[in-house]
């Protein structure tokens, strides 16, 4: 600990040795800071060239182990086999239903005319399928760009960008209902504001009713999957029951901040609710504690352990409620403005309560 | 007839070895004064001399499978000075390699053994390298494509209304801040301006402490030019707080029409050639950071470093994709920022300047992340010139490049954003410069004495030697 309180960033003279000896003694005298300093060194310290250090080493052959890491070695060939398998699998069914084709021909030329174009209309159906798949990036990659654009924006003291994220995120709410409210709260901007300031207009007048209304969907579905999961008798029922009203929550929050609910959206928007859930929201679990903010135990001691879980699941119904929220607002949300898990499951707590209080 | 064809071999063999993942093409981005060109000298350096360096994190070399290595051209660049760079650090005189004012490159050819043998194919194969040098000045040319002049017009007034810029600019800001952009062009005014501005720019980067952010970067380091003209326009302050529309009114001959063709011109005959020629086809990018400079500069210039370092990673594109699409448009799949000139630190603090580095670029990181790619930090040195002290704690012998030897004893790195109390701690600091060490043979059989750069080396290329 007692190389923080150094001073330091001096050189110094090692010519002569009384100046040695003030300089060790000015380190044990001001410790609190090391002064930096150069001076100058005794001529008979030999010269010598560095060595060379080396990975995982503070200096040479002197070992850091706080930097050890190893590189996982993956699984040889698992890429080759699965594409390898694939394309068997391939060859195979090709194979099948050329051999289907002659049979039928064997038969009659009507049945294997039939099973021609019904062949080539399934594969016509599923090229059109992935086209459309392919194709339809029409909001959640727009959306990612316009998220990343926003945060760019709020970092430096930019002028003249915010126009083009403006016109990005008209032609993303294009025909979409909040198109009315967007456009009243552009022309109420300012003229004279800068990027910054823009998104703040944006973040405050367009985004914070969308946000009230996202946190009362959110609140709804706590407290269905809550009061559901507490009530119901088999274990089983109330994951599906809340795997089912998740889902349909991720899809209800992503249409208040614009997103359509097509299929090819609805993966992507899963595949970043889980990843947020996973990775990204992890570390805020932790600092958020929300379920200490009510007193949990108090709760659970005083209700039955049913009651336990019933709040267990909608807390977790509101947090991938947030998660949704988080991944499809098109402007980030500031520690100021985020929504408190509080305000998300207020309703739920009180209606689980309730219920159970009166029971007992 | 002959070159082309010649040319359009080498093209096909490097896709090719592309195809084939055995040519990897490395961006070294780093402003200017971050020490690109050293570090490309002693890597080349520690791979040539594979035999006598210390590359301990550098598994083909543990493992005996580096068989040889060649240095050839890349494409119609001049060959990077590796030699000279070398000789000058390893002379009687160790100096450091000149700083860069053109642009050069080179293919390095690592002739390696495969660890396992496979079924099919030769168990030896080549690995190719593409390193390219060019003056760091350049770099922050990078951030004004698809800027429009009136947008730049606009930061340049945002940064001069700050310190240091705004004494470093003085009187000519009131000069620029008066010129009527409507007004005809009076070529001498003009002429006089645009000198003013460049001794305005390079005083930012010549002045005692060294800014980072500093457009446009020709007008310090040109290079070849077309014709002087393309450099021959400034910032016309009195812009701002007008309609783009309104501006478009103004006559042919006047000042804002003149200087936004001319920056127009300066963008899509310098900037963009430079963009498509260097980085656009990059696979693997090392970012070099000064840290140590920027933090005895001070809080001001440690934020514009900042700044240009964010502003120069929005240039990229970062991303994981598939071998066959990564053949046809390129994206960078390995993000490495490096901490240089780290032996100006004690070995022991290395740690925390690698903790700030990763505070400092944590914007252009967070731009890199969101492309599924985790960006790393490493704090080296490519060539070591320092030894710690055995006689007295916490401090390093050093050479000055007066050939002095001095002690020096560093300050405590911070390994956070400093905050008013760290930056306290850091006042007084007297920052030595330091000359290459003594004692380097110069029969071009050494390996250069460096600083992690067997991490750095791994981290490049080392999931490429399998």
């Amino acid at each position: 600990m007692t190389q923080n309180k150094r001073k330091g960033g001096f050189t110094f003279d090692l010519d002569e040795a009384d100046d040695l000896d003030r300089i060790e003694g000015d380190q044990s005298a001001s410790e609190s800071a090391r002064q930096s300093k150069t001076f100058v060194i005794d001529e008979d310290v030999p010269e010598s060239v560095p060595e060379s250090i080396v990975a995982n080493e503070r200096l040479p052959e002197v070992t850091q182990f706080s930097l050890f890491k190893l590189e996982a070695l993956p699984l040889k060939g698992l890429k080759v086999f699965f594409y390898s398998a694939l394309a068997l699998v391939v060859v195979l069914s090709g194979f099948e239903l050329a051999r289907a084709f002659n049979y039928a021909l064997s038969i009659h030329w009507v049945l294997a005319s039939v099973f021609g174009v019904l062949l080539a209309w399934v594969a016509l159906l599923g090229l059109r399928l992935v086209y459309r798949y392919l194709k339809d990036t029409e909001n959640l990659s727009k959306l990612v760009a316009m998220q990343d654009k926003a945060e760019r924006l709020l970092e430096g003291n930019d002028f003249g960008q915010a126009k083009s994220f403006i016109n990005e995120l008209r032609g993303f709410y294009k025909n979409k209902p909040q198109e009315a409210h967007l456009e009243r709260c552009i022309q109420a901007m300012p003229d004279y504001s800068n990027d910054k300031e823009a998104i703040n207009h944006l973040d405050e007048i367009f985004l914070k009713p969308l946000d009230e209304e996202a946190t009362r969907r959110v609140s709804t579905y706590a407290m269905q999957t809550g009061v559901g999961v507490a009530i119901s008798p088999w274990a089983s029922l109330d994951m599906l029951l809340s795997l089912w009203r998740s889902m349909k929550m991720i899809d209800d929050v992503a249409q208040v901040y614009g997103v359509r609910p097509s299929l090819p959206n609805r993966l992507r928007l899963f595949r970043r609710v889980i990843n947020q859930l996973l990775f990204v929201g992890a570390t805020e679990l932790l600092a958020e504690n929300a379920l200490a903010e009510f007193g949990f135990q108090g709760i659970t001691t005083s209700l039955s352990a049913r009651a336990g879980q019933g709040i267990g699941a909608g807390f977790y119904t509101a947090r991938i409620g947030l998660a949704a929220m988080k991944v499809t607002r098109p402007i980030a949300f500031t520690p100021a403005n985020k929504p408190k898990m509080a305000s998300l499951t207020r309703e739920m707590l009180n209606k689980v309560k309730g219920i159970f209080i009166k029971v007992n | 007839m002959k070159n082309k064809s010649a040319f359009f071999d080498r093209y096909i063999n490097k896709t090719i070895n592309k195809a084939l993942d055995r040519h990897i093409c490395i961006g070294i981005t780093g402003l200017s004064r971050s020490g690109k060109t050293t570090l490309i000298t002693s890597l080349i350096n520690q791979l040539c001399q594979y035999d006598t360096a210390k590359l301990a994190g550098f598994p083909p070399i543990q493992a005996d499978r580096l068989l040889g290595v060649k240095l050839h051209p890349l494409d119609n660049l001049p060959m990077f000075p590796y030699a000279a760079g070398y000789q000058k650090i390893t002379a009687a005189q160790p100096e450091w390699p000149d700083s860069t004012s053109e642009i050069s490159g080179c293919l390095i050819e690592l002739r390696l053994k495969k660890s396992h043998k496979s079924l099919v194919g030769k168990d030896n194969y080549s690995l190719f390298i593409e390193l390219r040098d060019y003056p760091g000045e350049w770099l922050l040319d990078l951030p004004l494509r698809g800027m429009s002049f009136v947008r730049w017009c606009g930061l340049c007034s945002a940064q001069y209304l700050h310190s240091p810029r705004l004494e470093l600019l003085g009187s000519l800001l009131d000069e620029f801040k008066q010129l009527d952009p409507f007004a005809p062009v009076d070529k001498e005014k003009l002429q006089a301006l645009n000198e003013q501005y460049k001794q305005f720019l390079s005083r930012c980067k010549n002045d005692e402490k060294s800014l980072s952010l500093i457009q446009p970067g020709r007008f310090l380091i040109p290079g070849k030019l077309p014709d002087a003209d393309i450099v021959n326009f400034i910032p016309l302050l009195a812009c701002i707080g007008r309609e783009e529309s309104e501006l478009e009114q103004a006559s042919e001959h006047s000042y804002y029409k003149v200087c936004k063709r001319r920056y127009q011109r300066y963008i899509k005959e310098l900037v963009e050639p430079f963009y498509s020629d260097f980085f656009s086809g990059i696979d693997r990018q090392l970012v070099l950071v000064d840290v140590i400079s920027a933090l005895h500069s001070g809080p001001a210039y440690l934020d514009d470093m900042r700044q240009a370092l964010t502003n120069i990673t929005q240039s990229f594109s970062y991303g994981n994709q598939s071998r066959l699409r990564q053949l046809f448009s390129p994206k960078v799949d390995r993000l490495i920022f490096a901490a240089t000139k780290i032996d100006l630190v004690l070995s022991k603090e290395h740690e925390a300047v690698r903790q700030l580095l990763s505070a400092v670029v944590r914007s252009a990181y967070k731009h890199a992340r969101s492309d599924g790619i985790s960006p790393i930090c490493e704090a080296v040195a490519a060539v070591r010139a320092s030894n710690e002290s055995s006689r007295i704690d916490n401090a390093l012998e050093i050479l000055t490049p007066e050939g002095k030897r001095l002690g020096y004893v560093p300050p405590v790195m911070p390994s956070k954003l400093p905050d008013e109390k760290d930056w306290q701690a850091l006042q007084g600091w007297v920052l030595p410069e330091l000359s290459p060490p003594r004692g380097l043979s110069n029969n071009s059989n050494t390996a250069l004495p460096h600083i992690r750069l067997d991490t750095l080396l791994n981290e490049l290329i080392g999931d490429k030697c399998p």
